[in-house]
């Protein structure tokens, strides 16, 4: 009896559980399905397979039609890959030197760090953008880049020390007895040691610049900079509205990509995630 | 090893820089700005009014219903955000097979950005091939003008839920994580104490993760204070009349289409405030009861 009833509650809850699961992936799987079809299809019959009406044309004039989705893409990738190169390197030294060293207003810097993860962008966007005009990067990437590497550097920071600290000091002392200077200390010792934590950060600050559309939309309006996200909300403003396997293929362009990296990197992106936030 | 302490300061000295220029120098910019009047994008004579922009706000009727809206949103993000994030947690801690499949699709919605949500979402709302009309046509109901500017609160509704759907993985993962650490001992005794499983969630799970709990209410607090992506995609401007506006959103609009700098600094400033408000009294009110 007692047996059964425990059977019964773990069904449900497995019910409940795979509910849950099907909230989050169905919306992705209409779209994609949807992707394929043509527009009479989508229109009539979005929950169907696309095999009657099977067709390419929605990713065709996404890609090669008066948007140029892969020159977003391209975009995307040197303004996000950028960002994760310069707040690594930056912060590979600021986490080592709060991880490590005692110095004078360490507390203080510690504190700053974590302030200013709390300022929302709209804070400092206005300044911003006339600096970045006063600077002429404004309508670049590099204008981009810039804030976005300062924004992140917050998160960065504190997930390398915390992972940093928890890494004994004895084979850096040793390693230091035998006549290593601190940097070859770092490049050998160190960092590798904390591959996990560098690969959670580069991510986690991937991710965020690449699904970062306040900062792109406003400083760059040239549509041939644009990333890929600034470009699908131009492309949905102009022609959402009427262009359905259009709409579609867009988001499927967005959404898909970054979900199928998402599946292979998932073990590092929870842990990161629970490092960052739990360590706050 | 670690004496040569200039070698410390050389370290974080580009880290400091990035962060004084592009954070602190802008948001001390942006304090001095909420008290001045701008008559353009690049005005070199602003003029002083004091404090007339924080004035400005309060007989502000768009800025009061974007104010209201955030307070709505917090109060839903909290009920149904955190809840359905806590309810999950404990399902999925509480089984042993399949949880970490879970735990990958929970958090899927989060990697992918607002704006591939907010377009992904207007395709459902559609009226003439929308999702949620097909399954209406499905079912043999008659198709609904979902975003119908008249229906405040059901738009309303459509703009908030996948705000607060994309994040309950988010939750979710911080829950369990806080779940998975708790000691297994405390939780095997309670049970040969005769503890149902409800029992043991009121009265052991849920008041030892009281820290992870207070976190994840900061956090919602001052992400929902943030928020921005979703409802500027979903509904434009506020549409209809900036009635769906919330703080951020109505920042945005005044700062960038009715240019009015000085008053959305001061905006900005108001969201910040609300900010270490909302946190430090959630802070009290989880740190007074300690006898739990």
């Amino acid at each position: 009896m007692k047996l059964s009833k425990r059977t019964t509650t773990r069904t449900l809850i497995y019910i409940l559980l795979s509910l849950w699961t099907l909230g989050c992936i169905y919306p992705f799987i209409w779209i994609l399905i949807n992707s394929f079809k043509d527009k009479g299809d989508i229109l009539t019959n979005s929950f169907s397979l696309p095999i009657k009406s099977f067709t390419l044309d929605n990713f065709k004039s996404a890609i090669f039609g008066r948007y140029n989705v892969l020159q977003a893409y391209l975009n995307s990738f040197i303004i996000s890959f950028s960002v994760v190169v310069l707040v690594l390197i930056i912060t590979t030294f600021s986490s080592y030197a709060l991880a490590r060293y005692n110095f004078k207003g360490k507390r203080f810097v510690y504190a700053l760090v974590i302030a200013c993860m709390m300022f929302p962008i709209f804070s400092t966007i206005f300044p911003l953008y006339k600096m970045l005009v006063n600077f002429k990067i404004h309508g670049t990437h590099l204008g981009v880049i810039l804030p976005q590497v300062a924004g992140n550097i917050g998160f960065a920071t504190i997930l390398l020390t915390g992972f940093i600290q928890n890494i004994p000091k004895e084979v850096e002392e040793s390693a230091y007895l035998d006549g290593a200077n601190v940097f070859q200390i770092m490049r050998y010792i160190t960092v590798p040691m904390s591959k996990s934590a560098y690969s959670s950060a580069a991510i986690f600050v991937f991710l965020w610049s690449y699904n970062d559309l306040f900062l792109q939309m406003l400083i760059l309006t040239d549509r041939r900079k644009m990333p890929i996200s600034a470009l699908l909300r131009e492309i949905s403003s102009k022609e959402g509205g009427t262009n359905q396997g259009l709409m579609v293929a867009a988001v499927a362009l967005i959404a898909i990509p970054i979900i199928i990296v998402y599946f292979f990197l998932q073990k590092n992106i929870i842990k990161g995630l629970t490092a960052g936030a739990v360590k706050e | 090893m670690y004496k040569k302490k200039w070698i410390a300061y050389v370290m974080i000295i580009p880290m400091l820089v990035f962060l004084s220029v592009f954070l602190l120098y802008p948001f001390w910019v942006n304090i001095k700005n909420s008290f001045y009047k701008f008559e353009s994008m690049l005005d070199k004579n602003p003029v002083f009014i004091g404090l007339d922009n924080y004035k400005t706000m309060f007989t502000d009727k768009v800025f009061l219903g974007s104010f209201i809206n955030t307070l709505i949103l917090i109060g839903l993000v909290l009920i149904f955000q955190v809840g359905i994030a806590l309810i999950l947690a404990l399902l999925v801690n509480s089984i042993t097979k399949f949880s970490s499949f879970f735990k990958v699709t929970f958090f899927m919605p989060i990697v992918v950005s607002a704006t591939a949500l907010g377009l992904m979402f207007n395709l459902f709302y559609d009226y003439n091939y929308g999702m949620f009309n097909q399954i209406l046509l499905i079912i043999g109901r008659e198709k609904i003008f979902w975003k119908d500017p008249q229906n405040l609160n059901r738009l309303f509704t459509l703009i908030v839920s996948p705000v607060i759907w994309q994040y309950i993985g988010f939750y979710f993962v911080i829950f369990l994580t806080g779940l998975s650490g708790l000691s297994k001992e405390i939780l095997d005794a309670a049970e040969i104490d005769g503890c149902s499983g409800l029992q043991k969630v009121r009265y052991i799970q849920i008041p030892m993760i009281k820290n992870i709990t207070r976190i994840v209410i900061v956090l919602g607090i001052t992400g929902t204070l943030k928020v921005f992506d979703l409802p500027y995609i979903i509904s434009p401007n506020g549409y209809p009349n900036g009635k769906t506006h919330f703080l951020g959103t109505y920042m945005y609009d005044k700062a960038f289409n009715s240019v009015d700098i000085g008053y959305a600094a001061g905006f900005a400033v108001f969201i910040v405030i609300a900010g270490i408000l909302f946190s430090f009294i959630s802070n009290m009110i989880f740190r007074q009861d300690h006898d739990l």
